[in-house]
């Protein structure tokens, strides 16, 4: 049926320089996992093929149900969002324009069990990192570069 | 004041004709009387029966007037296609493209007339002037 | 502020006369019919079509005398004059050097602000100030004069960019309907202390309410916003909210206060404290402090589903030292209940010290992980443990990653002691002061990735399949002589089939000998990255039964886990959607089922479609959205029902219409509150004057909680 095993991770571009606006702790692990695979990450935008920006790395936390039969909290909705652009270092075109990777988890509340509860919080946010910074970098694999000059 | 000096006038060709009391003065012609200075290429003097000045015209590409107005620091300037000064009224008339002038302010007009003896000068028809500020004398910044 | 529904500027302002370009040097040139220069006294009197220009300003009037040597202009019939800033006409104006100057029966025009009105006479004392008697001022079209401002005086600063007025009425339709003796808005788009939307509103808890906040500028790096709110009701409560911004560190304290609550009769309080950021190079602290005074105050003054179904307030203080590849958290937590049993309250960590490495994952190589955890639980409820627990784990891997696959044997190690007092007699429970636990747990986790390239509506999709492995071994060790502190069952999701434990918390490790087998397929969209379908599929397979249990639960001795089903996709920028599924096999029984369906068709429109089942204890659906109806009405609304209760729980239902100077929205809202079911319904009404500064109920914050992707910055 077509399927084969996946080659090589094969990122379009050698070197790639990134940016973080108020999105530190997913540019981070992305300039490592892209080191990690072969990718050279500089320090400077000029020395670059691509320049990846990373902006607005937000966890949103909201009621999502409430009881009813008591009103009271049932459900808890978790948002992790960051917005991804990519432009070409050479003159600053628009390689991908601003999308962002959004994604919803939620987990049911229990009174008797706060601090449980709590700590499961924390482990769902790590799980939607993770998660994240995978499509981050599917996205960047996924990359059309310019015909290179 | 000026109007009490003696006139004396300069000019290439001069026609009087004492019975009509009509003296024209052509060519480079220039006319002093105390601070007044008037330079024009054809001045016409009319008097009346009693021998006392008329009314003069002068016509010039353009002809000019000049005074200093009595208790005054600038000379007061003015030149016009044509003039016409009425001795009687104090009044001189400038037509066409009339400008008059005292230190940098400007003042035009299609007819100006100005009142020498009063110092006041009348404009009328599409008048501009130009004002330029007082020297910036350093405004009395409120001390604090 | 957009003014985008208005006549443009030009249609409402007296234009300016076409003239050459001004002289140099802020010369002043007039253009008359006819002029008289008393050269004397340096006075100049011209009349008819009267123009003075000098620089970028102009006055139009029909008879005006200069005095040179004063550079007074006096302009007695009607006038106009044009600013870069403003346009001015009236009945008589006498303008004076640097920017001074006095008008009579003015109208005038404030060009970046739009705002306009009449005044009986203006002074302008330079060329940032202006004083007004007997204003009015508006940002209306002529046309549709909606609302205006009255004022005895007005001062204009466009210096600091704020108008300040006294004895002020606010005119809506001619109607008055806000008197203060003073008042000050802005005239520019600086921040600027002053008014915000003061609100309006009714509801069965609070009666009649209206509030009106005041924004304090109080410097670049705070500020403070001080709001009264009367309510029929209860009385007045002050509500303050102080935001700070440090070199490195920042927060807010909010801080509400509702002195003789006239229904409950006491005095009610909220402090609300976040503040996080550096304290030294790589020393971090958070701070999150809720308290209210008493367990019914979300219940009674809260406004909304959200807030009044809160009942636990987090108190906490946390401080973190980032090492080299590690890392140690100092934690001060507690909780505040709210009209729950005290047997569940929550236990208290006072401290609880937490120091864990976290070093990159190094590929195949041996990793090391340790975690070492020292907690003191106490608790106000003394039939209750409390004492303190001792929590060493270490993990140990060697991750083999390729780009076709993973294979990552892994093995836990875990000691936990605990030193206990308040226990009950040995005899009647199993509980012991000193129970201490060693475990080890044996991991491997496998994945292969398949690709090929489809083509779907001729656009090339990735499809991956991904098959997942995951084995897991703990042996069985006696636990009931622990306590339990902190520890319950996880959610049963997709990610919970990978973890490595079946509790959360350190006070049980669950005796798992299982395997998962999981798949998960994805279309990735070539051109553009954007996953626009995910599947992900998983069971557990269980090779003996749970004997750890949580008390008064029983032995878990199913075969296999529920199937997990996830899906999620992002079929374009406009339509997105999820669903979770788990299918309990033995018992042929939806455990959980959740659909969500959000289309989004353009900035002003938002539709979120979602039902939720969770087994015995939630089904409800919940639909909100948000459209235009015209170019100046927009609807918005939510309704969220239970099925099994089979009644609404809240339902709002709200209108918006914008025009050019002004805006209103009205929300109607029904809720359920308490244990009796009964309904609260509540009614908030904002009303914005462009320009003033807005009037009504802060409906953006309740809004954006309510209607998901609401955001009032589109």
């Amino acid at each position: 049926c077509g399927f084969q095993l996946r080659g090589t991770i094969g990122y379009p571009m050698k070197t790639a320089y990134l940016q973080s606006e108020n999105a530190n702790r997913i540019t981070t692990e992305v300039t490592r996992l892209l080191q990690d695979n072969g990718v050279t990450v500089t320090n400077k935008s000029e020395d670059a093929e691509i320049i990846v920006i990373l902006r607005n790395e937000i966890i949103d936390r909201r009621v999502l149900s409430v009881s009813a039969i008591t009103g009271r909290l049932e459900e808890i909705e978790l948002n992790f969002r960051v917005e991804l652009e990519v432009q070409n270092a050479k003159d600053k075109r628009v390689l991908q324009d601003k999308q962002v990777v959004s994604l919803l988890r939620d987990y049911s509340f229990d009174e008797t069990a706060v601090l449980a509860k709590d700590t499961e919080e924390q482990v769902i946010k790590e799980d939607m990192f993770r998660d994240a910074t995978a499509q981050v970098l599917r996205r960047l694999q996924m990359l059309k570069m310019p015909k290179s000059s | 004041t000026d109007k009490d000096q003696p006139i004396n006038i300069t000019a290439e060709q001069a026609t009087i004709d004492d019975i009509k009391g009509i003296a024209i003065y052509e060519g480079n012609v220039v006319v002093t009387q105390g601070t007044i200075r008037i330079e024009a290429d054809k001045v016409t003097l009319t008097y009346t029966k009693k021998q006392t000045l008329d009314k003069v015209i002068l016509d010039g590409n353009p002809a000019r007037f000049k005074q200093r107005p009595d208790n005054s620091t600038e000379d007061l300037n003015a030149k016009a296609e044509k003039m016409e000064y009425f001795a009687t009224e104090n009044r001189l008339q400038l037509t066409q493209n009339a400008e008059v002038w005292q230190g940098k302010d400007t003042f035009t007009g299609q007819r100006i007339t100005y009142d020498t003896e009063r110092g006041i000068i009348k404009a009328n028809q599409k008048v501009q002037v130009t004002i330029q500020p007082r020297q910036q004398s350093p405004s009395k910044a409120p001390a604090n | 502020l957009d003014w985008g529904m208005c006549q443009a500027i030009g249609e409402i302002t007296p234009l300016p006369p076409v003239l050459p370009p001004p002289p140099e040097n802020n010369a002043v040139r007039l253009y008359a019919d006819d002029g008289e220069m008393y050269e004397q006294e340096g006075k100049i009197v011209a009349s008819g079509n009267v123009i003075l220009q000098r620089g970028e300003q102009v006055l139009k009037t029909d008879l005006a005398t200069y005095l040179k040597n004063q550079e007074v202009v006096d302009a007695e019939g009607s006038f106009t004059f044009w600013d870069k800033q403003f346009i001015i006409s009236g009945s008589r104006a006498k303008l004076l050097p640097n920017h001074q100057g006095e008008m009579q029966d003015v109208h005038y025009w404030l060009l970046n602000r739009r705002g306009r009105g009449q005044a009986t006479s203006l002074q302008r004392e330079n060329e940032n100030n202006a004083k007004l008697q007997q204003t009015t001022y508006t940002t209306c079209d002529p046309s549709s004069e909606v609302w205006r401002l009255k004022a005895s005086n007005v001062h204009l600063n466009q210096e600091t960019g704020r108008g300040s007025a006294n004895n002020v009425v606010i005119n809506i339709l001619n109607i008055p309907v806000f008197y203060s003796p003073y008042l000050s808005f802005p005239i520019d788009d600086r921040r600027l202390s002053g008014f915000l939307p003061p609100s309006m509103g009714s509801s069965d808890e609070v009666g009649i309410e209206f509030s009106i906040p005041y924004y304090l500028n109080l410097a670049p790096n705070y500020d403070a916003t001080i709001t009264p709110r009367l309510m029929s009701k209860r009385g007045v409560l002050l509500g303050t909210e102080f935001r700070y911004l440090l070199e490195n560190s920042g927060g807010q304290i909010e801080w509400e206060y509702l002195p003789n609550d006239r229904t409950a009769d006491e005095d009610r309080s909220l402090l609300k404290i976040r503040h996080s950021g550096m304290v030294v190079p790589s020393l971090y602290t958070d701070i999150v402090y809720d308290e209210v005074s008493d367990d019914r105050y979300f219940r009674e003054l809260g406004d909304n589903l959200t807030i009044s179904s809160t009942t636990h307030l987090e108190q906490r203080g946390d401080l973190r030292f980032f090492g080299n590849g590690w890392n140690v958290l100092g934690r001060l937590q507690r909780y505040q209940s709210l009209d729950t049993n005290p047997a569940t309250r929550p236990y208290e960590r006072l401290p609880q010290i937490v120091l864990s490495s976290d070093l990159p994952e190094r590929n195949k190589q041996l990793n090391v992980q340790g975690q070492m955890e020292l907690v003191n639980f106490e608790r106000s409820y003394n039939e209750a443990p409390v004492g303190n627990r001792y929590d060493f784990k270490s993990t140990l891997s060697f991750p083999w990653r390729t780009a076709s696959g993973f294979v990552v044997p892994s093995a836990i190690l875990r000691h936990t002691r605990y030193d206990l007092t308040q226990l009950p007699d040995e005899s009647v429970s199993a509980l012991r002061d000193h129970p201490s636990r060693s475990t080890y747990t044996l991991m491997m986790d496998t994945g292969l990735f398949f690709d090929r390239e489809v083509n779907w509506f001729n656009r090339y999709l990735l499809h991956t399949l991904e098959p997942r492995l995951f084995y897991r071994y703990t042996p069985y060790e006696y636990q009931e002589d622990i306590p339990i502190f902190d520890t319950a069952e996880y959610d049963l999701s997709f990610g919970q089939l990978f973890r490595d434990n079946r509790f959360i918390g350190a006070d049980r490790v669950d005796d798992g000998h299982q395997l998962t087998a999981a798949l998960t397929t994805r279309f990735v969209d070539q051109a553009t990255g954007l996953e626009n379908l995910r599947v992900s599929v998983g069971q557990i397979y269980y090779f003996a039964d749970r004997e750890v249990v949580l008390p008064s639960e029983l032995w878990n001795t199913d075969s296999t886990s529920d199937i997990v089903a996830e899906l999620s996709s992002q079929f374009n920028a406009r339509l997105s959607g999820s669903a979770t599924m788990l299918w309990n096999p033995n018992s042929n029984n939806t455990e959980l089922s959740i659909w969500r369906l959000r289309y989004r068709p353009n900035t002003d429109s938002l539709y979120n479609f979602s039902y939720r089942l969770r087994e015995n204890r939630l089904e409800q659906t919940d639909i909100s959205w948000r459209f235009p109806l015209s170019s100046q009405w927009r609807s918005l609304g939510r309704w969220n029902y239970s099925l099994d209760a089979r009644k609404d729980l809240e339902v709002f239902l709200g209108l918006e219409y914008e025009s050019c100077c002004w805006a209103i929205r009205g929300v109607a809202r029904r809720y359920l509150n308490t244990i009796e079911g009964d309904y609260l319904h509540g009614f908030f009404l904002e009303v914005e004057l462009k320009g003033l500064g807005g009037f009504g109920k802060k409906a953006d914050a309740f809004l954006e909680d309510n209607i998901v992707g609401y955001d009032d910055r589109f």
